[in-house]
């Protein structure tokens, strides 16, 4: 079965590179049968590669440790739901899922556009069929799951090796978040191939136009979404899983999903600059080969181990093979653009400050810098290595420093973004548009001054989301009263119309809402507090209201892992609030790995975070106690975007009439 | 043309206000990332900066009976004396062979003091069994 | 087995490949291919414009805009939006498909008329009182009449 999981990944790429080929054949000689023969090879190496993790998944699931991958993520006792999730527990299996999901995504778009845009859909197959051979390459002779294991005996040779039992999948990636992150991530990563792929296509046909940006509006916002869904869920599972009581801590690997987020946000507001105003076609252009480029590098830093980091899987010889392939990427592309760069001209041009294209560019401006910062901290190691020759390495505060003044700019520009109009803005709508927002900002500041708060990004940021609420509250409000009006439907209908009808609109301010929602969880940063105690029965730790009473210890087995609990009671004003359990497990593998498993009361106002750090000499157990203000916020904003953004996404017959 | 000036002026006051955050955020951040050997080599250089080390946990050094722990992280070659003087919760990844980088600075005693401690399994995503059985030779 | 299992993958997938190449072709791919991709981009652009005089116009109500402002933005949309529906009125009238294409070919050589002319087409006129009326709306603001 291994064997054929092999043969059908060699069988795909010889597929791929066919379809590449006559899809380029066909449109230079300008015969359709050779490009739906193209189109037909790229649904057949999807096909191919379905069987190939076909095959894996049932090495997996039938215990066939002679194949290294299984040998080294799973084992016999692993529940099947984790059996198959040991397909991306490792470096070799995670490229098979990341081939197999662009594989599905070409297969998608193609289809999707079989009776149109025939001009471009060869050029667009082509790319694709470019992106997917590059990383079938990786995978086969690279990583490639389906290799045998082999151990060196004690004669000196090299043989296959059939252990008794694989050595477990790394209890790390046993909690459902972190299952599901590393597929939602890839999709998030990989999905930018599409606009990308449109855009070469566009350049070499001289179709420079809106239309390569408006057929893939919708898989730009699906994916950005999916990458935005796999960040915080990574968060969401630093948090819970690695018990050091945050969720993000600016390491290599999660900067690299950050920095294509990033982009594509600029991007999914540039390209609204181009359709209104005809303006930033270059840009456009040059910011999705870098949106492309970045989603690459993301999978490059964490597959090549260039930078250290606890996530990274152990260094490996793919890295020059990554920067090959980035390279030709980007100076291909950066030759299209400026061949090409007299169908790139702005139709008008930026005729006030004050105007809705000076706030998308301003936008741009500050996610560019974020990006840019971000990259820059996480290459400084290896750049100052090459240069200097002595590793440096930059941490939180640098991250921070740059990225709270830009975090808050944004949310500036979210909120008065909408106030401005297309061209210019005249004063007077100005005045009349800034007045509540303004009013509600200050009361929020000089509210938070009275109450004693000191800290002037807290002061700001909140102040700033009061603002903006105010511009969400007034948009949805005037739209709504003026569609009822003008309709006569009710008012509670003619909301609901007016975000249907508007999706892009309103959906829009959906997700702007969410962002107020995450900064506000954000600030809470500012205020955590940490308490840690060593406990006996009885005794108890205080931290804010919160007073922490041990309860008594459970230890026991399950299949997987041996397990030591405590149970604690959190008081509050007195009153039992809740019976936290904090573990400790030590599973079943080869090197008798151990997690934390935290034990949170969570409410609107903060969280009550308590670890298990271990039994001390003495028989008493050492807790560590958090109190993190705000964190729900940022879950519960981070659900209001995905709602937001799937209001944007909904298609259009969701929409009747005008 | 006005505006465009306009917009470049104010796209550059924000982007060198930040710039000089970040260079201060820098400043304060940064750590010399060094090997074992290059501690040692290095020792009176290295006072008042903020160094990362990695290595490898040697078996059996871990000693948490002292008010602070310690142990000792070593390479192939060399191995130094760390002792933790930091906050936070001790991963569990960290035992006998992970691989563990440390940062922290050189303390009054000549010690290397660890505020901070990363760990990784051993060779988590390599053919452990390979390892393993050249070492039963 | 696997010898079994992987001839039959082969074959099969060449089977499914290689048909098309042995099709009966309906000339060289082109030119009916083509207009109906111009086809699919004016209806694109036209969608955009219309979306575009949308929104100009609930930010209008809103109160963003001065009169001026939308006046001169909305004509801008206007003027687009009619050139497209000429292009489209042709390429329905046209029997001939290798005409529209010359046709085509030789206005992308020609020099472009002057831009901004004002004149509206009459397929942006009310049939009823003759009043410009803007593009997707049901019914004539002066008139009433339906549209």
């Amino acid at each position: 079965m291994a064997n054929f999981g092999d043969f059908c990944l060699l069988f795909a790429l010889c597929l791929s590179l066919y379809a590449m080929f006559a899809a380029l054949l066909g449109a230079s000689q300008k015969q359709d049968r050779m490009v739906r023969s193209a189109e037909r090879a790229a649904y057949a190496s999807a096909g191919s590669i379905a069987l190939a993790l076909f095959a894996l998944v049932y090495v997996l699931l039938a215990d066939d440790f002679s194949v290294s991958h299984a040998a080294n993520n799973s084992s016999r006792e692993l529940p099947i739901f984790y059996k198959i999730a040991a397909v991306w527990g490792g470096h070799d299996g995670s490229m098979l899922l990341w081939v197999f999901f662009t594989a599905c995504f070409c297969a998608l778009v193609i289809y999707q556009n079989r009776s149109r845009y025939r001009d471009m859909m060869p050029y667009v197959l082509a790319v694709l069929m470019v992106n997917l051979s590059f990383f079938l390459c990786l995978n086969l002779f690279l990583s490639n799951p389906f290799d045998q294991l082999m151990q060196v005996f004690a004669d000196g040779t090299l043989q296959p090796y059939v252990p008794a039992d694989g050595r477990g999948l790394n209890p790390l990636l046993q909690y459902w978040a972190m299952v599901i992150h590393p597929p939602i991530l890839y999709l998030g990563f990989i999905g930018f191939v599409v606009p990308f792929a449109f855009a070469i296509a566009a350049l070499i046909t001289r179709q420079l136009g809106d239309t390569w940006i408006r057929t893939t509006r919708r898989w730009t916002l699906l994916t950005w979404l999916l990458l935005g869904i796999g960040i915080v869920l990574g968060g969401k599972w630093a948090y819970v899983v690695l018990g050091w009581g945050g969720y993000w801590a600016w390491d290599p690997v999660e900067n690299s999903s950050l920095m294509p987020w990033l982009a594509g946000t600029a991007f999914l507001h540039s390209v609204v600059v181009q359709e209104r105003r005809g303006m930033l076609k270059i840009w456009n252009m040059i910011l999705v080969v870098f949106t492309y480029l970045l989603g690459i590098f993301g999978t490059f830093i964490t597959r090549s181990g260039i930078v250290s980091s606890v996530h990274a899987f152990a260094g490996s010889n793919l890295g020059k093979f990554f920067i090959g392939y980035m390279t030709f990427v980007l100076l291909g592309s950066l030759c299209l653009i400026i061949g090409r760069r007299s169908y790139l001209k702005s139709e008008r041009r930026l005729d006030s400050f004050l105007s809705r294209e000076s706030a998308f560019l301003f936008n741009n401006l500050v996610l560019v810098v974020s990006c840019f910062a971000v990259f820059w901290g996480t290459m400084f190691p290896v750049l100052s290595r090459w240069i200097k020759g002595t590793q440096i390495t930059v941490g939180p505060p640098f991250f921070n420093n740059i990225n709270i003044p830009i975090g808050l700019l944004l949310l500036f520009l979210t909120g008065v973004g909408p106030l401005f109009a297309w061209r210019r803005t005249s004063p007077a709508s100005l005045k009349k548009a800034f007045l509540w927002p303004v009013v509600f900002a200050a009361a929020t500041c000089i509210g938070l001054l009275a109450g004693g708060m000191r800290n002037f990004y807290t002061v700001v940021c909140l102040s700033l989301c009061a603002f903006v609420l105010v511009t969400l509250i007034e948009e949805f409000y005037k739209g709504a009263r003026i569609r009822s009006k003008s309709r006569g439907e009710s008012f509670p209908a003619a909301l609901l119309n007016l975000t249907l009808k508007n999706r892009r609109r309103y959906g829009g301010y959906i997700v702007h809402f969410s962002m107020i929602l995450i900064f506000a969880g954000l600030t809470g940063n500012a205020f955590n507090r940490e308490d840690t105690r060593q406990l006996s029965a009885g005794e108890a730790l205080k931290i804010g209201d919160y007073a922490i009473k041990m309860a008594g210890f459970e230890e026991g087995q399950t299949p997987n892992y041996q397990f030591g609990r405590v149970i604690l009671q959190a008081y509050r004003d007195g009153k039992l609030v809740r019976t936290l359990k904090p573990e400790k497990r030590v599973f079943k593998t080869a090197d008798q790995q151990s997690t934390t498993t935290v034990a949170l009361h969570s409410t609107p106002r903060e969280d009550l975070y308590v670890v298990f750090a271990g039994t001390t000499r003495d028989s008493k157990y050492e807790i560590a106690a958090h109190l993190n203000p705000l964190v729900f916020w940022v879950w519960f904003g981070s659900a209001v975007m995905v709602i937001g953004a799937i209001v944007t996404l909904l298609p259009d017959r969701f929409a009747v009439g005008g | 043309m006005v505006t465009r000036m306009k917009f470049i002026v104010g796209g550059l006051v924000v982007v060198a206000a930040l710039a000089w955050l970040g260079f201060v955020g820098f400043q304060e951040s940064k750590a010399y990332y060094i090997t074992i050997n290059e501690f040692r080599t290095m020792q009176g250089d290295l006072e008042g900066k903020t160094i990362k080390i990695a290595g490898e946990v040697v078996n059996g050094s871990i000693d948490r009976g002292k008010p602070k722990m310690e142990f000792t992280l070593g390479d192939q070659k060399e191995s130094i004396r760390v002792r933790y003087v930091g906050k936070d919760v001790i991963p569990d990844t960290f035992k006998d062979g992970a691989k563990a980088l440390v940062e922290g600075d050189v303390a009054p005693d000549g010690v290397f003091q660890a505020r901070h401690i990363e760990a990784k399994c051993a060779s988590k995503y390599e053919a452990e069994f390979e390892k393993k059985s050249s070492s039963q030779q | 087995m696997l010898w079994v299992a992987c001839t039959g993958v082969v074959v099969l997938a060449a089977l499914y490949i290689l048909a098309p190449l042995f099709r009966e072709t309906k000339d060289t791919l082109d030119i009916e291919l083509l207009a109906e991709t111009e086809l699919d981009r004016l209806l694109d652009r036209k969608a955009v414009v219309y979306r575009n005089l949308k929104d100009l116009e609930l930010e209008y109500k809103m109160g963003r805009l001065s009169d001026a402002d939308f006046e001169q933005l909305g004509a801008g949309y206007k003027n687009e939006a009619a050139l497209i529906l000429q292009k489209l009125d042709q390429m329905d009238a046209s029997e001939n498909l290798d005409d529209l294409i010359e046709k085509d070919i030789a206005s992308r050589k020609a020099p472009k008329p002057a831009a901004g002319k004002r004149r509206v087409p009459d397929s942006l006129k009310c049939p009823a009182c003759g009043a410009e009326v803007i593009p997707g709306k049901k019914f004539c603001a002066d008139c009433g009449h339906s549209l």
